[in-house]
């Protein structure tokens, strides 16, 4: 099959971005698939990924990991997996069973870290962040863009479209240098 | 305004987009002219209770089923239309 991945030119982050007591980062994984499921054939679909990658479909609003490997619930009807993943075997896998695009060059994974994480993403994020806990993920809204939140040991990973990244950035890396300014005074 | 996503939760009202009256959901059979006339051109002003659909565009991208009354704003029901839509089946 011909390769129709487009491949970026440039990271959309070089060097991770250190403003007060938060970091933003570009943490890309290898692949990105997306994953939805036919018709009555959810179950079918977490049999498949059992047997290929030792990973459930999560129920609505969590992820499941395996290793490097994550499936994360992503809308209705929709999962990503996200990780190395050999993409050509498992699409074969799944082939009459659910839908599956390659998203590895359509989405950005960032993560926000720090002690003020929670803070600049407040002002980013009308989520309930207090109320996420580990293992779960939410489709949000983040800086006007939709998007995926998954809260980490050390912060967020904030899943945005690539069109949108520079936008993403530059609204965060703003947050951050106000909370910054105003703590200073 | 906040609405709870059957998927989702409760939300900001920014996260969803309105589309119009929940009649959409009931599309006649396109045979039947003066049906289909009503059901693109005809809809139901009340003062109080209305059944719409919004979209949860910035969430899970459901479209939902919501009941809000037009003149508190008070939501009072929200269903997955697709759900809405297999019991009306």
């Amino acid at each position: 099959m011909a390769d129709f991945k487009l491949h970026p030119s440039e990271a959309p982050i070089g060097q991770p971005i250190e403003i007060g007591e938060t970091i933003l980062a570009c943490i890309q994984p290898a692949n990105i698939l997306s994953i939805a499921p036919f018709k009555g054939q959810g179950m079918a679909v977490t049999d498949t990924l059992k047997a290929v990658l030792k990973l459930a479909l999560p129920t609505v609003g969590k992820v499941t990991a395996k290793k490097h490997i994550r499936a994360m619930w992503a809308g209705q009807g929709q999962w990503f997996v996200v990780g190395d993943i050999a993409l050509e075997a498992l699409t074969e896998a799944l082939d009459t069973k659910a839908a599956v695009t390659d998203q590895s060059d359509a989405w950005v994974v960032l993560t926000l870290e720090g002690a003020d994480a929670s803070e600049v993403m407040s002002r980013l994020c009308s989520l309930d962040l207090g109320a996420l806990e580990q293992g779960q993920t939410a489709r949000a809204e983040f800086a006007h863009m939709m998007s995926c939140i998954t809260p980490t040991s050390a912060g967020f990973e904030i899943m945005i479209m690539r069109s949108f990244a520079k936008t993403a950035i530059h609204h965060t890396r703003e947050a951050m240098r106000k909370l910054a300014a105003q703590q200073a005074l | 305004m906040r609405i709870s996503c059957p998927h989702c939760g409760e939300r900001d009202h920014r996260e969803f987009e309105y589309l119009g009256s929940a009649k959409l959901l009931e599309r006649p059979d396109g045979g039947d002219r003066a049906a289909f006339h009503d059901y693109v051109f005809q809809r139901k002003n009340p003062t109080g209770e209305n059944a719409e659909l919004w979209q949860h565009v910035m969430g899970c991208s459901a479209w939902l089923h919501v009941v809000r009354n037009i003149t508190t704003h008070e939501i009072t029901a929200v269903k997955l239309a697709r759900d809405v839509k297999a019991a009306a089946r």
